[in-house]
C-alpha cells in the first residue's frame, strides 16, 4: 500500500510536466540528471537490496517468518534511504547563503 | 515458483555491493540453485571460466575503475557462450541496455521493480535452459 496521495497531487506532477518542458538552461538539466542519477543510484539499490531479503522468506510455494535479524537489516536499508533523502534535499533546496 | 526450480542449476551474480550478495544468495539457495557470489568483474570473468555457471546475473554499474558488467558480459559471451545472461540495470540506463542486447545479453532487471519482475525473469531463464537454449 503506497502513502496517502497529496490532496494537490495531481496537479504537482502536471505542473512537473509541464515546467519540466520549459527548461532550456543547461545548468538546470544537468542538475536534475545529476539528481536523477543519484536517485537511481540510492533508492534502487536499498529497495533491491529490501526485496531480496523479504524475497527469500515470503515469496515461492512456502513462505516463512522473516527472522528478526532480515528484519533489522531492513531497517538498515530504510535507514539509508531517509539518510539519502535528507542529503539530496540538503544539497538541492534554495538557499538565500 | 517452485521452490526448487533452480535445483541442479548454478547461478553467478556480479554486484560491487555486499549485502547486494548476501541476500541475493539467500534468495536463489532457497529456490535451489548452486550460488556464487562476488564483488568485481575479473572474478566474475575466473569463475564463469571455472564453473560455466548456467545463469549469470550481472550488474551493470559497477564502481571498480574500468570495468563495467558490460565488460563482464562480453567476456564470458566469449568464454561461456551458453550461460544465460541477465543484466541488472538502473531504471535510468536504458542507451545501456541497448548496447548490452546487441552483446547478446539474454535478458534484463530494473533493481526498482524487482519484487514484480526477479521471479518471472527466473522461471523464464529455467524454462529456456532446461529446454536448451540461452
Amino acid at each position: 500500500m503506497s502513502a496517502n496521495p497529496l490532496s494537490n497531487e495531481t496537479e504537482i506532477y502536471d505542473r512537473l510536466k509541464k515546467n519540466l518542458k520549459k527548461i532550456k538552461d543547461p545548468v538546470l538539466k544537468e542538475i536534475l540528471d545529476d539528481c536523477w542519477e543519484l536517485i537511481d543510484h540510492h533508492i534502487g539499490n536499498s529497495v533491491y537490496k529490501m526485496q531480496l531479503n523479504l524475497g527469500s522468506h515470503v515469496t515461492g510455494d512456502k513462505p516463512e517468518d522473516v527472522p528478526a535479524e532480515h528484519g533489522k537489516r531492513l531497517l538498515v536499508n530504510c535507514d539509508d534511504i531517509r539518510t539519502f533523502l535528507i542529503k539530496l534535499k540538503d544539497a538541492t533546496k534554495n538557499r538565500k547563503d | 515458483m517452485s521452490d526448487q526450480i533452480g535445483k541442479g542449476l548454478k547461478i553467478l551474480i556480479l554486484d560491487d555491493d555486499k549485502d547486494i550478495c548476501s541476500f541475493s544468495k539467500e534468495y536463489f539457495e532457497r529456490r535451489g540453485f548452486d550460488v556464487q557470489t562476488t564483488l568485481t568483474g575479473k572474478s566474475a570473468i575466473n569463475l564463469t571460466k571455472k564453473t560455466k555457471p548456467d545463469i549469470a546475473l550481472l550488474d551493470i554499474h559497477l564502481a571498480q575503475a574500468g570495468m563495467t558488467g558490460i565488460d563482464v558480459l562480453k567476456s564470458i559471451r566469449e568464454i561461456h557462450p551458453d550461460c544465460y545472461c541477465i543484466m541488472v540495470t538502473r531504471d535510468d540506463q536504458k542507451s545501456i541496455e541497448a548496447e548490452a542486447k546487441e552483446l547478446g545479453a539474454s535478458d534484463y532487471l530494473t533493481k526498482i521493480n524487482t519484487a514484480k519482475n526477479l521471479d518471472k525473469v527466473i522461471s523464464k531463464a529455467v524454462k529456456k535452459i532446461r529446454k536448451g537454449g540461452k
